[in-house]
């Protein structure tokens, strides 16, 4: 019998907890594709169609939208549990292969524009916050607010246009060279670039890597920025920081050791909420530029009328949302003692 | 979309936080205007979102030429003060500043239509739900739970592709995920208030809930509300854009800024400001909107967040 | 104990020697928006080693920014704007930040009023005591001495462990003293799995880590409840009698200065109005405030209705020439109003600043 810490039961919880809800979403998606106004069917002839009676009762019969819809929903279930997301109608292929092909460069994109985010967000909320009310704070301040509103497709686009076209500097689309790629292991090419020591194709990877998680991390980087920034304040000026000053520690320590710590925790939850806008932006900012992930896809397929690649994209989506927002849920457990032991 | 969702998230939290010490907000609008006036931030907001309005309501008239007017003689002309159109044209000749300001009108009626039927759904549950709990509570927890795991932008596009274009199904699309924030604020704001002295006392003098509700709650929440729904706004109308960029938002006849950008990404390296002034005339409105909310807030009720 | 400041006085070394603090005519101004509020006005007191002090006031009145400016811990935009804190004859305001940081827990230490909040939720008790020594560079058995210090970086090194187990020893140990049950399972927790009152001697353990020569305490019992008050004022009052270490304790309630405390303070709007031994001003209290305080201070078995001292408390943005109890007080004359009292020495060792109260005392 193995002794469980209480911490690592709360962990087991929550991972269990986690569980009814991605039944939930994949029903959902389900429910999403299947029951609102609309016939696909219809969308997918175009208005003014001029097939025929049989065509259109043809393509009901092969996405099964004939049958009543439990029947469909059993299908469906039953399918999602043996790993089966369906077949593209437009590509002739399983769905979960285009999935799975096609993952991997999102999760690069996602991660590095979230990477991106936080690198450049909380440097800049710690130190407005410690030299607050300065000419650095006030910029930082204004341009956050700037960053927020502007639109992520745009970024992409005026980027493309000044650090590619204009400057030259960075490549226009793509994820690679053609013929640079390095051997597959894990899919994400930085990785693999890595684990073989292939260094031009890891340069190369992430030449092509700068603008689309740039114009994807921007918005998230303003926000995280004043998000630590207000957190940051509130904790300088609490008790205990006042504290540990009292007891002659240096302010760098008290910075450090006191002061961040804490001020990180709502940072964390708003990592986790806001990779939700990230996957919504990866779509578009994939499909400006040409990357090759799940957001091209999913774009490709709508404009396709492929609905089953639609409904699994979404499903899927959705799914690593939550498995995201999972993971900041357990990281407070490292970091807020007080959290863990509830 | 990549529109980083600003403020809700920090919104949930203080109302959550609130102390009941918090002093009635209504008092506030004594002063309202003067205090909105003086806060820098507010006051440049209010400006260019009445500027925007006003170009919205009055585009037919203000616009120098028709939106959809193709002169297929003058493609791609370049911005200048002489040239007859003073943001150049695009591929098909009509006017940038023109389309743009009829941009304005779908834009900001699709976020105005959100966001009032957002703010009318999710405040009349959140409130109903705070106030009484119970099953209904729990039921709309879960299943608001459930809504949350999609990200916005996938969830309307998943919806849009299956219902086709279009302005209500845009608008109910929006509404049917944007809804949920309002109530999550109106409930938590419920909550706390409906512990406070002068609920009690209107119960004790006999007044039914639903009057207590209306007359009595609802005047205090209707700030944070507020200030909730111009910050939630902006969002909105950058989803609509990003949805007519891909083609999925209003029907394509009407201008409408995303679907501009993507029009004009094919020339960018010849003719850049086909693609680039619908983008700044969304960034600026965004901004305004984004200004105004939080000079709302800081007027209205600063205390509403913290973090 | 008090020395006069009254003009034409010169205070100097005679009253200045062998104190372990001397403060004199400490000015302290918070800047706001409606005008800067002084929240500390022309203070000077002095504590001798082992002396316990009470400093006692209303809220608002200055005491906690006394404290801190002591401390030199004033929160910007606050500043000191004028005066001398000597410790051991060293004016604290003029060393500098790294100076200052050395003196700071090292040979003052301070507690305050809520350790739920002033404990770092995030860190384990035991660590938060040994950062006290460790910030300072000293090992258990260098503490106490000024100018203990971990010099050989090779030395440093080869200590390493030798030194975590004497820290930890030394962490139980203070623990143990301060009167917590368990020390060498409980180091290891996390403040919120104490109680308030257990919480308290955590800080307090903290605080004595470096064996100060002074303790300030900021109201430290008013958060707790009265039983546990009587506990933790015991466990003061044990240090004070077996470390040699000398306090001053800010506190709103009379009654617990004039048990505890060998000569008491009492502040009003950021003055000194009033100092002596505790005994004499609770038996026969000189300044109107002081007296109001004490008649206000509910007696068991007395069916009297309780004294209210009628007024509130000036506004420190906009102090006046006179008096600033004045417009409160049963006694005011005209002169009061006009004219502030400076402080004057009593016959029987007090220091009191009253028009009225030197004829009282007759």
């Amino acid at each position: 019998m193995i002794r469980l810490g209480r911490v690592q039961v709360k962990v087991i919880e929550r991972v269990v907890a986690t569980i009814p809800l991605a039944l939930a979403v994949a029903l959902a998606a389900f429910v999403l594709m299947r029951a609102i106004p609309g016939d696909p069917v219809d969308i997918m002839m175009g208005e003014g169609a001029s097939s025929s009676e049989e065509e259109m009762a043809a393509l009901r019969t092969g996405l099964g939208l004939d049958q009543p819809i439990h029947r469909q929903l059993v299908v469906y279930l039953k399918a999602l549990l043996r790993g089966d997301l369906g077949y593209s109608i437009v590509r002739s292929r399983p769905v979960a292969q285009m999935i799975r092909e096609a993952l991997p460069a999102t999760i690069e994109l996602a991660m590095c524009a979230m990477l991106f985010a936080l690198a450049l967000g909380i440097p800049v909320g710690v130190v407005s916050a410690l030299k607050h009310n300065t000419a650095f704070d006030r910029v930082s301040t204004a341009v956050s607010f700037i960053g927020v509103s502007l639109p992520a497709f745009w970024l992409g686009i005026v980027g493309i246009l000044v650090f590619s076209m204009t400057f030259g500097w960075l490549p226009t689309s793509g994820r690679i060279a053609y013929g640079m790629e390095p051997r597959h292991i894990t899919g994400l090419l930085t990785l693999d670039a890595l684990l073989t020591g292939d260094m031009t194709a890891l340069g190369n990877a992430l030449r092509h890597l700068c603008l689309p998680a740039a114009a994807l991390g921007l918005g998230v980087a303003a926000v995280v920025a004043r998000v630590t920034r207000s957190s940051m304040l509130d904790v300088l000026g609490s008790d205990y920081v006042l504290f540990a000053r009292a007891k002659g520690v240096p302010e760098p320590a008290v910075t450090t050791r006191h002061a961040l710590r804490n001020a990180m925790i709502p940072t964390v939850t708003l990592v986790g909420l806001q990779f939700g806008s990230l996957l919504g932006g990866n779509m578009i900012v994939e499909t400006i530029f040409g990357w090759p992930g799940l957001g091209r896809v999913v774009v490709d397929a709508i404009f396709a009328r492929d609905y089953p690649v639609v409904q699994a994209a979404v499903m899927v989506y959705a799914l690593t949302f939550v498995g995201v927002n999972l993971i900041t849920d357990l990281l407070y457990t490292v970091l807020d003692p007080k959290m863990a032991l509830e | 979309m990549g529109q980083a969702s600003l403020h809700t998230d920090e919104l949930y939290q203080g109302a959550l936080a609130r102390s009941a010490d918090m002093s009635g907000s209504s008092g506030a609008r004594a002063g309202f205007w003067p205090r909105l006036m003086s806060h820098r931030g507010g006051r440049l907001g209010l400006i260019i979102v009445l500027a925007y309005v006003v170009v919205a309501v009055a585009a037919p008239v203000l616009a120098p030429y028709s939106p959809g007017a193709v002169d297929l003689v003058r493609r791609l002309v370049p911005p200048g003060l002489r040239t007859g159109n003073l943001l150049g044209t695009d591929q098909l000749g009509r006017d940038i500043l023109s389309r743009i300001m009829h941009g304005a009108r779908v834009s900001i009626l699709v976020g105005l239509a959100t966001v009032c039927i957002s703010a009318f759904v999710g405040v009349g549950l959140g409130m109903v739900a705070g106030y009484y709990g119970g099953v209904l509570d729990r039921a709309l927890a879960r299943f608001t739970e459930l809504l949350l795991a999609f990200p916005y932008l996938i969830f309307v596009i998943g919806a849009m592709s299956v219902m086709g274009p279009g302005f209500w199904n845009l608008v109910w699309a929006l509404s049917f995920k944007g809804w949920v924030e309002f109530y999550r604020l109106a409930r938590a704001l419920v909550m706390s208030e409906k512990n406070r002295e002068y609920v009690e006392a209107a119960r004790v003098l006999g007044r039914s809930d639903g009057v207590i509700l209306t007359c009595e709650i609802l005047p205090n929440i209707v700030n944070s509300m507020l200030v909730l729904g111009t910050l939630r706004m902006g969002n909105m109308i950058v989803m609509e854009s990003s949805l007519s960029f891909l083609g999925l938002g209003i029907p394509p006849r009407m201008p409408a800024w995303g679907s501009m950008i993507n029009d004009g990404r094919r020339y960018m390296l010849t003719s850049p400001w086909v693609a680039t002034f619908p983008g700044l005339a969304l960034a600026l409105l965004v901004l305004g909107m984004n200004l105004l909310g939080e000079g709302l807030r800081d007027v209205l009720d600063p205390k509403m967040m913290e973090g | 104990m008090m020395h006069e400041v009254a003009s034409g006085v010169d205070a100097g070394a005679a009253a200045g020697a062998g104190m372990l603090l001397d403060v004199r005519n400490l000015h302290t101004v918070y800047p706001s928006a409606r005008g800067n509020v002084r929240a500390v006005r022309d203070v000077s007191l002095t504590v001798a080693p082992r002396e316990v002090l009470g400093v006692v006031g209303e809220s608002g009145c200055g005491k906690s920014a006394l404290m801190l400016s002591i401390m030199r811990l004033v929160p910007r935009p606050g500043r000191i704007v004028e005066g001398n804190v000597r410790l051991d004859g060293v004016d604290l305001l003029e060393l500098s930040p790294a100076q200052m940081r050395d003196v700071r827990g090292k040979r003052i230490a301070m507690v305050f009023q809520d350790p739920m909040t002033t404990l770092n939720p995030a860190h384990r008790v035991g660590d938060q005591i040994v950062e006290s020594l460790r910030v300072h560079g000293m090992t258990p058995s260098g503490a106490g001495r000024p100018e203990a210090r971990r010099d050989c970086l090779r030395s440093r090194l080869w200590q390493g462990r030798r030194d975590r187990e004497e820290e930890r020893d030394y962490v139980i140990e203070l623990m143990r003293r301060v009167g917590i049950a368990s020390p060498e399972h409980r180091h290891l927790e996390y403040p919120h799995q104490f109680s308030g009152g257990m919480q308290q001697r955590i800080m307090i353990a903290i605080a004595l880590a470096c064996k100060p020569r002074l303790l300030l305490a900021d109201e430290p019992t008013t958060a707790l409840d009265v039983t546990i008050q009587a506990q933790v004022l015991d466990l003061m009052e044990e240090i004070n009698h077996d470390m040699g270490t000398a306090i001053v304790i800010v506190t709103h309630d009379l009654a617990l200065a004039g048990d505890f405390c060998d000569n008491i303070a009492v502040m009003y709007a950021g003055q000194i109005v009033e100092c002596g031994p505790a005994d004499a001003i609770m038996e026969d209290p000189l300044h109107p405030y002081t007296r109001g305080l004490l008649l206000s201070m509910p007696r068991l078995g007395s069916r009297q209705p309780l004294h209210a001292i009628s007024g509130e408390v000036p506004d420190l943005t906009s102090v006046g020439a006179g008096c600033a109890f004045a417009p409160r007080c049963e006694r005011r004359t005209s002169r009061c109003e006009a004219e502030e009292s400076p402080l004057v020495q009593t016959r029987d060792g007090r220091v009191i600043r009253c028009h009225a109260g030197t004829i009282v005392s007759l």
